[in-house]
């Protein structure tokens, strides 16, 4: 396995596990239920203590997660699973965060509560490495309610001189001001880590998909500059880059026939040499095997790779996909969308062209199989566009998906 | 020629001679060949039989022309025609000496705004629940949706081209084909038992489309429900949208734009924070009641005018 070594000498693998989406008993992740007809559905502890097992044993000691994923089971079943591998607990490296998202959650004694939680379901005494949460959502105010006002922060940084929690650092999405500002204060805090989002997409063109996004390459700069080892998240976009398209693989498949798409991503980010790791989902065992595979016989990008994986990039941004990662941040919707599944929808069928009307139709049935879940019931409240890490128009997506239904909904009645 | 061997082969079969020894020797043959026409007709053309050769429906259309329990109009008629509610441009005339009667339906949806005093029963089961659901701490999942009621409507929307409710009554022979057909997938049979398994839009499920060649006039046997084809689907107004401020959950400080966002004619404006709906635009198509998303009843629906109004454009 493929790792790097710390400041402190231990050495983390470069492939990390992210228990955001982790496998359900009926084969779809946790964090959407799509698949399973909107009832509840549960962890597949015995297939998820299988994974975690295969991981360590092949490696991967590098585990993230968060008191928010999975419905707030994530750490539970993450401790669990850890537990019963029976590696030792200085094998392997936890990450959790401080995801203080609702302003009940806010006052210093609610987060000194969540970090109590995450030692006990995680099983352990201490947290390698702690974040402060997605700080840039939700604008710089929150940023500050959440961690500055309540002295979060300071209390964070007391957690590490007690060394009940290693390293601490944060993850960003969002406002700007909020990255800008933790980079000012490096000196006061002294950051051991930094989470952010990178793939071969945002590295050059986060702009193009949204303005007040910052593209992936000065998020590293800035934090290679200051020697703060980063973490990558969304190195495949949700798996949008994993999937087939045609668009990439035109530039990418004849350097490499038998690679697949997320080789190739999960390559492009371990060849910078200040990533520490890179976070990838991995649901299905054949997502870790595949990827444990890319890292045991891992070598950097060439130059002409870089090249063309940027000609793909540029390629990809054509489509005009919305760079939704289904991290279902959104949901649940007071009105009970399915977002995630609309904007895959959106990307995958509605955009793409090339099928006809009532096959669309048909489609969009398949994809968002209540009807009260789809476009037509989104009411415009707005409620969920502040927790969109992306920051994708939400609201004016489902407009936009509606009145694309209601033209081929019209166009297949006119016949 | 072929057509000449079929009739010959059919008249044959006909002939009344000796009708009783082909009966004998041709009974099952025949079955099987009849039954075999019905089914490639209606693979080929749905409910041929029904509609085309059964004559009960018919048989019952030209009975209710001279029925014995219909109303009939009696020699003291003012010619109010308050009877026929609002008839579209009809002109009240009240006769002297007769007290005036309210030509809308009014009386009904005075009734209607009064049942929302059980609004405040049932208030918040859906909306607070979904106001909770907004304070998350942790991310995924969905909220629980469910279908809304149907609201008690002072007058059935029908479907386009049906124009004339009396008229629409005795004619529909309530077969079916249009519910069947219909493209919004909003047409549903009656429950009321006076116009029992006649279509009526039911909006929960669809909402009648814009688009629409008329599908249901189209299949429509009796002609119940005209074929319009001179005139585009927003041009036929079905009936208008109403709304009620007690059921809405704006006055649950709410912030939604539903109705105003899916109405496929611009007749729902936002004024002020409340919809208001340019009764003149709107051609009651349901698409406001479908996504209102107040439960357990619609804030917004469409009443049905007992005249639909076609709206005939400039000629070319």
């Amino acid at each position: 396995m493929f790792c790097r070594a710390l400041s402190d000498g231990r050495e983390v693998s470069v492939l990390g596990y992210g228990a955001m989406r982790l496998p359900t008993v009926d084969g779809g992740h946790a964090n959407s239920w799509a698949k399973s007809g909107y009832s509840e559905s549960t962890i597949d502890q015995e297939m998820l203590d299988r994974q975690i097992r295969y991981l360590l044993e092949h490696g991967v000691n590098y585990f993230d997660t968060s008191p928010a994923y999975c419905r707030g089971e994530s750490e539970r079943r993450l401790g669990d699973a850890l537990v019963k591998s029976g590696f030792a607990r200085k094998d392997y490296f936890v990450a959790t965060k401080l995801s203080n998202f609702a302003p009940q959650q806010f006052p210093l004694d609610a987060c000194k509560k969540m970090f109590e939680n995450s030692l006990r379901f995680l099983r352990t005494d201490y947290i390698d490495n702690y974040l402060l949460h997605s700080i840039g959502n939700g604008g710089f105010e929150t940023f500050s309610k959440r961690y500055l006002e309540n002295g979060a922060l300071d209390w964070c940084v007391e957690l590490r001189r007690e060394k009940r929690i290693r390293n601490l650092g944060f993850s960003f999405h969002g406002d700007p001001k909020a990255f800008e500002w933790c980079i000012e204060h490096h000196g006061d805090y002294k950051w051991d880590f930094c989470q952010i989002q990178m793939n071969y997409v945002d590295w050059r063109h986060a702009k193009e998909v949204n303005a007040r996004n910052l593209d992936g390459k000065y998020l590293y700069e800035t934090l290679a500059e200051r020697k703060i080892p980063v973490v990558i998240m969304e190195p495949l976009l949700g798996g949008t880059l994993a999937r087939y398209n045609e668009a990439l693989a035109r530039h990418l498949v004849p350097l490499d026939p038998e690679a697949s798409l997320a080789k190739w991503a999960l390559r492009f980010c371990a060849s910078f040499p200040n990533v520490m790791t890179i976070l990838s989902g991995m649901t299905r065992t054949e997502h870790i095997e595949e990827n444990v595979a890319t890292f045991e016989d891992f070598r950097p990008c060439t130059e002409e790779e870089f090249a063309a994986l940027e000609r793909a990039a540029l390629e990809y941004l054509k489509c005009g996909n919305v760079p939704c990662t289904a991290c279902s941040y959104c949901m649940p919707c007071p009105y009970g969308l399915d977002i995630p599944s609309l904007l895959r929808f959106r990307n995958d069928v509605l955009m793409k062209g090339g099928k006809d009307a009532k096959t669309v139709l048909a489609e969009y049935a398949k994809a968002v199989p209540e009807e009260l879940r789809r476009a037509d019931h989104c009411t415009g409240c707005g409620l969920c566009r502040p927790h969109c890490p992306q920051q994708i128009n939400i609201p004016g997506e489902m407009a936009m998906i509606d009145s694309q239904i209601d033209l081929l909904k019209n166009e297949v009645a006119r016949r | 020629m072929l057509i000449a061997t079929g009739f010959g082969a059919v008249g044959w079969f006909l002939t009344p001679y000796s009708i009783y020894g082909k009966t004998l020797t041709m009974f099952w043959p025949g079955v099987a060949v009849f039954a075999v026409v019905v089914v490639l007709a209606a693979v080929g053309k749905g409910r041929v039989w029904c509609n085309w050769v059964c004559p009960v429906g018919t048989l019952f259309n030209l009975l209710s022309k001279k029925s014995v329990c219909a109303h009939k109009i009696g020699p003291g008629c003012a010619n109010c025609r308050a009877c026929f509610g609002n008839g579209g441009k009809l002109e009240a005339k009240v006769g002297d000496g007769e007290k005036a009667i309210p030509l809308s339906n009014s009386n009904s949806e005075l009734q209607l705004g009064s049942s929302a005093t059980r609004r405040e029963a049932i208030k918040g089961v859906a909306v607070l629940a979904a106001a909770e659901a907004v304070e998350k701490t942790t991310d995924g999942g969905f909220a629980p949706v469910s279908l809304p009621g149907v609201p008690e409507r002072p007058a059935p929307v029908l479907p386009p081209g049906a124009v004339d409710r009396e008229k629409f009554n005795v004619k529909c022979v309530a077969c079916g084909l249009c519910i069947a057909n219909c493209r919004g997938g909003c047409l549903s049979p009656s429950t009321d038992l006076k116009r029992f398994g006649q279509p009526e839009m039911d909006f929960r499920r669809g909402y009648c489309l814009l688009g629409c060649n008329y599908a249901c006039g189209h299949v429509c046997p009796t002609m119940a429900i005209n074929w319009i084809p001179r005139l585009e689907r927003k041009n036929v107004h079905m009936g208008h949208a109403i709304w009620k401020k007690d059921l809405c959950i704006r006055t649950d400080g709410v912030e939604c734009t539903a109705c105003s966002r899916k109405c496929p004619v611009s007749a729902i404006h936002i004024v002020e924070g409340f919809p208001v709906v340019d009764k003149g635009a709107c051609i009651g198509c349901g698409a406001c009641e479908h996504v209102c998303p107040a439960r357990p009843m619609p804030a917004i629906f469409v009443k049905g005018f007992d005249r639909q109004r076609l709206v005939w454009p400039m000629s070319k």
